[in-house]
């Protein structure tokens, strides 16, 4: 990462992926608050739903930290201390990375429970057996990854008041398509 | 960007900070622990738990029947529930125990689930499920039994009533048989 990028909008790849993955997040996110509100027998197509977007996020999630690494890093916004535009990117980082660690714990999770995963109609063979000693833990720490994303958002949009507050950098860099 | 490793290990300390305090929410907000146990009370101490209660068999006898309607309004009623607890012979537990048979038995006797003491207290007090005792933990499990984990009401707006409870309660009796 020694090329380093003028500050400003992101390519229209990033752009994309970033509302992408923001999208797909949103939609997670009301899938499985919805998912006790709904009848035992319906659930299964929430899971469906939870388990198939699940993966494109993982790997959406892995393509966009694999960019993180590849591409040059972006100048800081005129004003803003390099080291705060740094825990902007550290913020990011932590989010992309863990997507793709919930990803696959949710898997080992579901195969813990004995259940199929199903992905757009294509059953993906089991890699973990059935087990109580996976099955507790692993949706354990699926659980507690989903209430992380919500603390990183949360640092992510208060870090960024703060910085907009101080710094005078604008609150369109929260949004996807900006180099933060 | 010319950031020192030490910003950037401040930076990454910050965020496993949270990271481990994240860790904690899902006991903190569902009263759920990380790992099962191999413990099981024994029947001679269950049957010890029971004893001089002269508790009838409350599955021995079937249940007044009710419509299709009434039916599906219990089972509604019960759907949160359905989240935290199978009801079935030989269900898992889940973020609560496994509910089968439940009624008769002593309280937090469900095998290999991680009772809290709050649980383990109320049973050595001779805590026993039987419909009063479900009715009014339904109603108010922090007082039959205080400092319990378990999420009741599950949620802020939840709306909360006899009726419902009513419900919930002819369900489990229904479906734990």
């Amino acid at each position: 990462m020694s090329k380093q990028l003028a500050p400003g909008i992101q390519d229209r790849r990033s752009t994309i992926m970033g509302y992408v993955l923001a999208l797909l997040f949103f939609v997670l996110f009301i899938n499985i608050i919805n998912l006790p509100r709904t009848a035992l027998d319906q659930r299964a197509t929430l899971r469906l739903i939870h388990d198939s977007l699940g993966l494109i996020v993982l790997l959406l999630a892995a393509v966009r930290l694999y960019w993180y690494y590849r591409d040059p890093a972006p100048r800081p916004p005129q004003g803003l201390p390099e080291s705060s535009f740094a825990f902007n990117r550290a913020i990011l980082v932590f989010l992309y990375a863990t997507f793709t660690v919930t990803g696959v714990i949710g898997f080992i999770y579901a195969w813990g429970e004995g259940r199929d995963i199903v992905l757009f109609g294509a059953t993906l063979p089991a890699m973990v057996a059935r087990g109580e000693a996976v099955r507790i833990p692993m949706g354990y720490l699926h659980s507690s990854l989903g209430f992380y994303y919500l603390m990183l958002l949360s640092i992510w949009f208060v870090f960024g008041f703060y910085q907009h507050w101080r710094y005078k950098v604008g609150l369109r860099r929260l949004l996807p398509g900006a180099r933060v | 960007m010319s950031v020192s490793a030490g910003t950037r290990i401040f930076h990454s300390t910050v965020l496993l900070a949270f990271l481990a305090l994240a860790v904690f929410f899902p006991y903190i907000w569902f009263g759920v622990v990380p790992f099962g146990t191999d413990d099981v009370v024994p029947q001679a101490e269950i049957d010890r738990l029971l004893a001089g209660k002269n508790l009838p068999d409350y599955y021995a006898e079937p249940l007044p029947p009710i419509s299709a309607e009434e039916l599906e309004a219990e089972k509604v009623a019960f759907t949160w529930c359905r989240f935290c607890h199978t009801l079935e012979e030989g269900g898992e537990n889940r973020v609560g125990p496994n509910l089968h048979r439940i009624v008769g038995k002593p309280a937090a006797v469900a095998p290999h689930f991680v009772y809290s003491q709050a649980f383990i207290d109320a049973r050595n007090n001779g805590l026993v499920w039987t419909p009063e005792t479900l009715a009014a933990f339904i109603a108010a499990n922090k007082a039959v039994v205080p400092h319990n984990r378990m999420r009741y009401p599950p949620m802020i707006g939840f709306e909360v009533s006899a009726e419902r409870d009513r419900q919930m309660l002819d369900y489990l009796l229904r479906m734990t048989r």
